[in-house]
């Protein structure tokens, strides 16, 4: 073969190798809402000093994403979760300072009554650090949610099979209890970029 | 893989090296940097710099860099996400555009590259990638182009995945070593 052919042959196989493998992933934002809830209310999480065995109301979400119908389109070609984030406006109605944070349960035939058990449980936190002044909102958007993230490796690990729990809770940041609390999340919305086939 | 294939790729036109005739060129192109089926970014810019250098045949050698940086994405009711950096360094082979000819010169690329993507919250990564496109250069002058390019890049991503991009620049080439 002369050199003449082989410098048009050899880009075009070397394209059509590509288009054949790779080509055909896309990446997609998925958001699921945690609040307001399905009656389209707000949650409201209050712990004022209750033993560590009573249920704290809206504590525990499930995170189905099975239901979304995008999820579905890629979960069973999932080649990377990317990023995972969050959408949160919350608001402290204590006139001290909270901390927001969120424990992950991959397990969802697991209940937890309050943040307390959770936390003697060893369940994975997988966002902390927002602070809420006494008595204020906060807002923190999708770009911002990143620095709060943490285990995200094992996060994206859970992610990937669709169904867990994700627990609401706080603590107080000077003290570190976790029995004094009341914060009203007026929206939590949980973010995944995935990259994936059809 | 990829790596490997770009390498074999390079070592195959090293035998043309020695026979690099002058002029050389150099150039400049800026333009749009398109994200292709990634909802994550929207588009941005990208700006680069280059050589050109003849290969026997019809074929030109292009060492490039370039610097992108995506648009933010925006979903209604949760804010939007700064878009990622794309920055680059790899060689390009045009099949078509002559060094140091007056005219119109349409033609084909094929180029291999490193990519490096930036952003806040997730890892920098070095990824191999391929490309190709097509553009076509006025020779205004033996030693001045002006060139218009649309070129797809195909990055190597996590578990047999790739992102893609799509890039429309204009650029202007300046040879110098004319005979």
């Amino acid at each position: 073969m002369n050199r003449s052919k082989l410098s048009y042959i050899l880009p075009l196989a070397l394209i059509a190798l590509t288009i054949a493998g790779c080509v055909f992933t896309s990446t997609v934002v998925i958001t699921q809402k945690v609040a307001p809830d399905v009656n389209d209310e707000p949650i409201t999480l209050v712990d004022q000093g209750y033993p560590a065995d009573t249920r704290i109301e809206g504590c525990e979400q499930l995170i189905d994403l099975t239901k979304n119908a995008t999820f579905n389109d890629f979960k069973a070609n999932i080649k990377n979760i990317d990023n995972v984030g969050f959408y949160l406006s919350a608001e402290n109605n204590l006139f001290s300072p909270t901390m927001f944070q969120l424990f992950l349960v991959p397990d969802t035939s697991k209940h937890y009554l309050s943040p307390q058990m959770l936390v003697d449980s060893l369940a994975d936190l997988v966002l902390t650090g927002v602070t809420i002044p006494a008595r204020s909102q906060v807002t923190i958007d999708w770009n911002e949610s990143m620095q709060y993230i943490t285990n995200l490796d094992l996060f994206k690990d859970v992610i990937s099979g669709g169904v867990f729990s994700l627990y609401l809770a706080a603590l107080d940041p000077q003290s570190g209890a976790r029995d004094n609390f009341n914060i009203k999340v007026d929206s939590l919305v949980f973010i995944v970029t995935l990259t994936g086939k059809k | 893989m990829k790596s490997f294939i770009a390498i074999i790729i390079i070592a195959l036109f090293l035998p043309a090296v020695p026979a690099l005739a002058e002029p050389v060129g150099f150039g400049v192109s800026g333009g749009a940097l398109v994200p292709v089926s990634q909802e994550d970014q929207s588009t941005g810019s990208i700006f680069g710099i280059k050589i050109r250098a003849n290969l026997p045949g019809p074929l030109v050698a292009e060492p490039n860099i370039q610097f992108g940086s995506f648009g933010n994405a925006d979903i209604t009711g949760i804010g939007s996400r700064d878009g990622a950096s794309l920055n680059s360094y790899g060689i390009d082979i045009t099949l078509g555009d002559a060094i140091a000819r007056v005219g119109f010169k349409p033609y084909f690329l094929l180029g291999g590259a490193v990519y490096n993507t930036k952003r806040d919250g997730d890892v920098t990564t070095n990824k191999s990638g391929w490309s190709f496109g097509a553009g076509a250069a006025l020779g205004i002058r033996e030693d001045l182009d002006i060139d218009f390019r649309g070129r797809l890049n195909i990055i190597s991503w996590e578990g047999s995945s790739s992102k893609k991009s799509f890039e429309v620049t204009v650029g202007a080439s300046y040879y110098v070593g004319l005979k």
